[in-house]
């Protein structure tokens, strides 16, 4: 690389430091300072939309990568949940890349976004003789399961029956359900999994055997869950905001 | 003091190319028929031909300057075969013309340059190829006037809103520029109507084919003259193609002069009757 090159991509990274952008964090209750977006980042997100449409395993790597590199506080990475993702991709949007969205203003949903207070009540439940610990799951532990899951045998890029379909919802199903499980004892007896030790294909099988009503139970915890907190953006009637890679594109 | 000659390109700019040696066009010959280094043999051609440093040029300049080579250098004209109610045709066209017009189309649909407008964002402007698919971003304009090439690495840093704003142009760019079509009046009176697709791939393409001719041909001259009158052409490397032409035109005539002489006084020699006993 040429020294005029170094020099303007010096100029650049200056830049870049000094146009941060708050991002509120409905988790922290506060706005933390983001660096731009750059065309790098928007690159792996368009990229992420070869991926399969059911898991977008892809796209949720990707989204935990840019955060971490884009957030100036490293250490509130690692606290941001799965509620928080939606409303900081928002914002990333709005900040960094265009304030509209479907040719219309996207201002009304950054005030809608600071007025969302999460309301996160993790309590444990018991199922027959199974006592289910739950959690919520961080960004990086979504981001970890798909990465996992990428690399193991069951992931299919693009199914191509109507079989590996109903395989790949069975799996997305199962997965949802590892993602809030902390910890899952057998009552009176010497046996526990903590899930955040396990890959998430052991933790698959092991939520494969639990039975119907176990798997119903943790189904409502996370049912009850997303209906407090995980908020649909809308525009206006017609317009619902998708959190996926074409909202970088 | 060697012959040069001025092409005018995009954005009102002009290039000083000296005249096509034999040796460029006969390599220039080589390169139409190989897809995967023509482009880049041109491009190479084009520096080497340049008087002076070259400007930035994008793909319409590209194809403007290859053309007009051909115009100075080799011919005015170029002849395409077509069919017209299920009988070939021909039809020769000025190429200038041609240039003129998609040069002039050019210059009213865009100028390859987007003004940032962005306070203290230390580049003011960016000169894009709209026609390049895979890097469309040529170059920055610092606000010192100062020109940072585009390399690779750099999408790391450049802001996402500031590739947007030039995405948006360049998409605003092709939705503009997809086929244009251009009349080119012939010698005969008729117009031809040539659809000019603005895309990278579809130029480079034409290029080829206009400035393509018959490498056997130019094979067969060489060596007619190099064995009928024992001139190696290929030993002269300064000559130019145009040069080499006019030989070629005089060695033909003058072949056709001896031939005509021949059968004056052999009138009966292309009957093959035998020859009469005595």
């Amino acid at each position: 690389m040429s020294e005029d090159s170094k020099k303007f991509i010096e100029s650049l990274k200056e830049y870049n430091k000094s146009h941060t952008k708050d991002i509120y964090i409905p988790s922290l209750m506060r706005s933390v300072k983001f660096y731009p977006m750059t065309a790098k980042h928007q690159k792996y997100l368009i990229e992420s939309a070869l991926d399969n449409p059911i898991f977008s395993a892809v796209f949720h790597q990707k989204v935990y990568d840019i955060i971490k590199e884009v957030c100036s506080e490293p250490e509130v990475v690692d606290m941001l949940n799965v509620f928080d993702k939606d409303a900081i991709l928002i914002q990333l949007r709005y900040n960094f890349i265009d304030k509209t969205y479907d040719e219309k203003d996207m201002s009304s949903l950054i005030d809608e976004i600071k007025s969302n207070e999460l309301t996160i009540k993790v309590d444990p439940d018991s199922v027959n003789e199974f006592e289910i610990e739950f959690k919520i799951p961080t960004i990086k532990e979504d981001a970890k399961i798909y990465s996992d899951f990428l690399k193991s045998k069951s992931y299919i890029v693009s199914p191509s029956s109507d079989d590996e379909v109903r395989q790949m919802l069975a799996n997305m199903y199962i997965i949802e359900l590892c993602k809030y499980i902390s910890r899952i004892s057998i009552a009176g007896r010497d046996a526990s999994m903590d899930f955040k030790f396990h890959g998430i294909e052991e933790c698959m099988e092991i939520v494969d055997h639990l039975g119907k009503d176990v798997a119903k139970a943790i189904e409502k915890f996370i049912k009850n869950l997303k209906d407090k907190n995980l908020f649909i953006y809308k525009l206006d009637e017609d317009t619902t905001v998708e959190i996926n890679s074409e909202l970088f594109s | 003091m060697e012959y040069f000659y001025t092409v005018e390109i995009t954005g009102g700019r002009f290039v000083k190319l000296r005249e096509l040696s034999l040796e460029d066009y006969k390599n220039l010959q080589k390169a139409c028929v190989d897809d995967i280094s023509f482009e880049s043999y041109l491009s190479h051609m084009i520096q080497s031909l340049a008087v002076g440093a070259l400007p930035e040029i994008n793909t319409i300049d590209l194809f403007i300057i290859s053309i007009m080579i051909r115009y100075y250098s080799i011919s005015d004209t170029k002849t395409f075969y077509t069919y017209v109610t299920g009988k070939q045709a021909k039809m020769k066209v000025d190429i200038a013309t041609f240039v003129d017009k998609v040069r002039n189309r050019a210059n009213e649909m865009f100028n390859g340059y987007i003004e940032l407008g962005i306070e203290d964002f230390i580049a003011d402007t960016v000169v894009i190829d709209p026609m390049n698919d895979e890097n469309p971003i040529k170059h920055f304009r610092t606000d010192s006037g100062k020109i940072i090439e585009y390399e690779d690495g750099m999408e790391q840093y450049i802001p996402a809103s500031i590739q947007s704003k030039i995405s948006e142009k360049i998409k605003e760019i092709r939705r503009q520029m997809t086929v244009e079509f251009f009349d080119i009046t012939l010698e005969s009176g008729k117009v031809l109507t040539i659809d000019f697709r603005m895309t990278k791939s579809y130029i480079i393409s034409l290029i080829k084919q206009i400035i393509k001719d018959d490498l056997v041909t130019l094979y067969k001259n060489l060596y007619d003259v190099k064995t009928k009158m024992s001139i190696d052409f290929c030993e002269h490397k300064h000559i130019t193609f145009s040069e080499f032409e006019l030989y070629i035109t005089m060695f033909n005539s003058e072949q056709e002069s001896q031939q005509r002489e021949e059968d004056r006084k052999n009138p009966m020699s292309d009957m093959n009757l035998p020859q009469p006993k005595n």
